[in-house]
């Protein structure tokens, strides 16, 4: 008979087992229900079973797959590399089905991309132009543009490419038309082009169509252009070609009387620049927008056409500052963003401290920007790129934290960088040392002295060893103690991270319940008809005492129920650390509550709080501590 | 004599803006200036509808049949482009996110926390191209049956052999090819072998860019906006994570405001554990 009862026991326990695994067990859905996503892994019911996954070779639909599998077991959605064998791309992480799907399917491959002969990438050049591409794709981009292509597998950064992509040697073709010496700045080859039948053309590498020397009817002017694909203002010669890069010192305009000594060489050969771009620089100062054509997209200018008020000293274009503005970038940081900065946006508040109260002391980084962690609050980068301000969210939830530097002094010759990093905070709590607590290598967390998350079967705090570890009390351990008490310690987030607390069945509840601190407080009271005895004494509703007074340095609050019997002992036993921390009073101190509050802050959204408008939530923290004292009671 | 013409036309003057015509009262003036400026706007509609047969009826219509075609269906491919790239470039976007009133299809997803991204679409060059195509399909039928009554009311006989429509995205612009085989004769015959329309675009070079995103995303789950930036100086790349994890792209090219906008799912962070 008993073993029959065990073998039904083994039974049920069997079926309940196998339900709770076969309702955790996840498919691999070829598609998702309502035309949603490809090669998911989800739940049965999720998946797609109509006939919805494409076409076969005949026109008729066929019947989307699910099988109880991860997708990287089927054949179907396993992943590998898509090749594009028109375009010459490599696409990763696309499911077989995907890509040999559709009226233009491509080549799926099992191989990472780097792997596959196709995808292997090389250096790219046609015409002035590099890209670190495909043999394919270079093909394919040379057919497009009609040019003959230099694929350099030699090359195997994406940097060295792209510096190796830079104008032909150009120079003054001179060529005879109408009667006339005519000229065209241009390369080489084009030049041998104009070479034909009865027409010659000779090529003078390095020169200006508007040399002297080359006596043709091009000359200097004091006309500016902007060319397509460079950054910076040039000059034009009286036939429209491009000369040097524009500074007004070598102006031909008859108002410019103070030519440099090397005028006639500046429109004899091909330089560089003559002047270095200040955009500080007052107007009419040298390197000034107004008389120096040198921009430099890296920078911060970019040549544009002139706009009233802002006009060049010759021409119609000037180098344009790209930078951005902003007031709170300035109020901060004496002046406005520079072109290809970025930078964290901040909400303006106070900061507290963790460890206001001396019990609980921390380093220079306990600090928590009680702004930027309150519930709905989120990090934002700012980027200013071509003068317009760019806002780019980090993961909501704070899963996402916004980090800054500055290279060099800002705002002297300082250049803010900022990029949202991923908020390591998952295993603060279980770090027993400070060592392990602050890898900033592995996880984003800081160690907080006075108060301990984790506890021991006893669910009293941790202590700390003296190596450092956090022990249970009861253990055999040497103790680390300050001015004789024991030392409690924990490892929290260093930026919060938020819960999706309003919604049912989320793990906001269990998150912050880690820190949640049961703390014992004996009273004496009166007895009244909802009280109860324990331990010889009388005692109140719990929370509510009708005659309490706190005890020094004792945290014993018996509940009516005391299954741990908790009132009989002797308070110095019960309470080994500090715990709670009592005013001359006996009033439980506003600043221990204030960082038992912080320490749930620092959890999550958890804790009493405003939310990022501040507005104040709904749980009050003052309800959850008994603040009487027998005195008050009885006043 | 001279006098008497002159009070003649003073009279004349008088009789015409002391008829009925313009009532000396205000509101009736008022009225005549609305019944005006209503006749206006209904010959503007009926202009702007009928266009194509007045002009046709003023013999002003389009002779050369290149020109017809471009005429006719250049403003529906624009349209087309426009839509398909605020959409991930799918007219009709399956799985999407909307975002800005916009159904923005996602080019590379997971349904899971903490994965990189499936992709979705990787012949995207190819599929967009077939988006076109299929959204024209009708309208360059219309616009050549519409150019056939055209020629023939002008006293062509036309033969139009229908052939393949192809559409090519090509580095700064769109090119429409049909295959189209026309031949007119009114005395000369002419003969086309081909319609070919060029728009310019740069969706080649934004397409290029989404692609190259798409490959961070599905490796790392992320891409960087100021990479993009630094090489292609006229380009910004804005990316807009959502909350549910979704991140939406938006690249524009600032100097003809020509923008591509598609959404990814890859490593999404929960709330919590998300357990």
């Amino acid at each position: 008979m008993k073993m029959n009862k065990k073998i039904f026991f083994i039974l049920v326990l069997s079926i309940f087992i196998i339900s709770i695994v076969s309702a955790q067990v996840s498919y691999c859905c070829e598609r998702l229900v309502d035309n949603g996503p490809w090669c998911q892994n989800a739940p049965e019911e999720e998946c797609e079973t109509g006939y919805n996954c494409g076409e076969d070779i005949n026109g008729d639909p066929i019947a989307c797959r699910s099988v109880p599998t991860s997708c990287e077991a089927t054949s179907y959605c396993r992943l590998g590399t898509c090749i594009n064998n028109i375009d010459g791309i490599c696409i990763p992480n696309t499911p077989q089905a995907v890509c040999e799907s559709g009226e233009n399917p491509g080549v799926w491959d099992e191989r990472d991309e780097s792997e596959i002969p196709q995808c292997q990438l090389g250096c790219c050049l046609i015409g002035e132009q590099a890209a670190f591409t495909t043999l394919t794709r270079c093909k394919s981009l040379s057919s497009f543009y009609g040019l003959e292509i230099n694929y350099r597998t030699d090359v195997q950064s994406e940097i060295q490419c792209i510096a190796l992509a830079g104008p032909k040697v150009k120079g003054a073709c001179v060529f005879d038309e109408e009667f006339q010496t005519n000229c065209k700045s241009t390369t080489k080859a084009e030049c041998q082009e104009l070479n034909a039948g009865e027409n010659t053309a000779n090529f003078y590498e390095g020169y200006l169509c508007s040399a002297e020397s080359l006596g043709t009817i091009c000359g200097p002017s004091e006309q500016t252009t902007c060319v397509e694909g460079k950054d910076k203002v040039y000059y034009l010669d009286t036939c429209g070609n491009v000369a040097n890069i524009y500074d007004a010192d070598y102006s031909p305009s008859p108002t410019n009387l103070n030519r440099p000594g090397d005028y006639q060489e500046f429109w004899s050969k091909i330089r560089t620049s003559t002047c270095t771009l200040n955009l500080n620089a007052g107007a009419g100062d040298d390197g000034s927008p107004e008389r120096c054509g040198d921009c430099d997209y890296f920078a911060g200018s970019t040549c544009k056409s002139s706009e009233r008020g802002n006009s060049p000293a010759y021409g119609n274009y000037i180098c344009k500052d790209l930078g951005c503005e902003d007031e709170d970038f300035e109020r901060e940081y004496g002046r406005n963003p520079e072109h290809g900065e970025t930078w964290c946006a901040r909400t303006v508040g106070e900061n507290i401290m963790l460890g206001a109260n001396p019990g609980i002391t921390g380093d220079e980084v306990d600090e928590i920007d009680k702004d930027s962690n309150n519930p709905g609050n989120r990090d934002f980068r700012l980027v200013c790129y071509n003068n317009e301000i760019s806002v780019e969210p980090c993961a909501d939830y704070r899963q996402e934290v916004c980090i800054e530097s500055s290279i060099g002094e800002i705002p002297a010759g300082g250049f803010k960088t900022a990029a949202c990093t991923v908020n390591m905070w998952q295993d603060c709590y279980s770090q027993t040392n400070e060592r392990d607590c602050n890898n900033i290598d592995k996880r984003d967390c800081k160690w907080i002295i006075g108060v301990s998350i984790l506890k021991d079967e006893e669910d009293k705090g941790l202590v700390l060893n003296t190596d450092g570890e956090l022990v249970s009390i009861s253990d055999d351990e040497d103790f680390e103690t300050e001015d004789g008490n024991l030392v409690e310690a924990s490892c929290i987030p260093k930026y919060s991270p938020g819960f999706d607390f309003w919604e049912e069945g989320t793990d906001a509840g269990d998150n912050c319940g880690k820190a949640s601190t049961v703390c014992y407080v004996e009273y004496s009271a009166y007895a009244t008809e909802i009280g109860g005895t324990a331990g010889g004494g009388l005692w109140g509703e719990k929370g509510k005492p009708l005659d309490a007074k706190c005890m020094n340095n004792c945290r014993a609050e018996c509940p009516i129920d005391d299954p741990l019997n908790i009132c009989n002992r002797n308070c110095e036993e019960q309470c080994p650390s500090q715990c709670v921390e009592y005013d001359e009073d006996y009033e439980i101190k506003d600043s221990w509550k204030e960082d038992m509050n912080n320490i749930c802050m620092a959890m999550g959204d958890c804790g009493s709080s405003v939310n990022y408008i501040n507005e104040p939530g709904y749980y009050d923290r003052d309800k959850d501590f008994v603040s009487r004292s027998s005195d008050e009671e009885e006043e | 004599m001279k006098r008497v013409i002159k009070n003649k036309k003073e009279k004349k003057k008088k009789l015409f803006f002391h008829s009925n015509f313009f009532p000396k009262n205000r509101r009736g003036q008022i009225t005549i200036f609305i019944i005006i400026a209503v006749v206006i706007v209904v010959f503007g509609v009926l202009i702007y509808l009928f266009y194509p047969q007045i002009q046709e009826g003023l013999g002003l219509a389009e002779k050369n049949p290149q020109a017809f075609i471009q005429n006719c269906i250049e403003e529906k491919i624009e349209e087309s482009i426009t839509k398909l790239s605020l959409q991930g470039g799918s007219l009709s976007p399956e799985h999407y996110i909307m975002y800005n009133n916009s159904e923005i299809e996602y080019l590379c997803y997971t349904n899971e926390y903490y994965k990189t991204c499936v992709v979705q679409q990787p012949m995207l060059k190819q599929h967009i191209e077939s988006e076109i195509r299929d959204e024209i399909d009708e309208e360059v039928d219309m616009c050549f049956n519409s150019m056939e009554e055209s020629f023939q009311k002008r006293g062509y006989e036309v033969n139009l052999r229908r052939g393949a429509k192809n559409i090519e995205l090509l580095p700064k612009r769109v090119v429409a090819t049909f295959n189209y085989s026309l031949t007119l004769t009114k005395g000369e015959t002419e003969k086309y072998n081909s319609f070919v329309i060029v728009l310019n675009n740069n969706l080649f070079e934004l397409i290029s860019i989404a692609n190259s995103i798409l490959v961070w995303e599905a490796k790392y789950g992320d891409a960087e906006t100021t990479t993009y930036m630094n090489y292609y100086h006229d380009l910004k790349v804005e990316k807009k994570k959502q909350t549910d994890g979704t991140t939406i792209y938006i690249l524009t090219d600032r100097n003809n405001k020509n923008k591509f906008q598609f959404a990814s799912r890859s490593v999404a962070w929960p709330s919590g554990y998300g357990i």
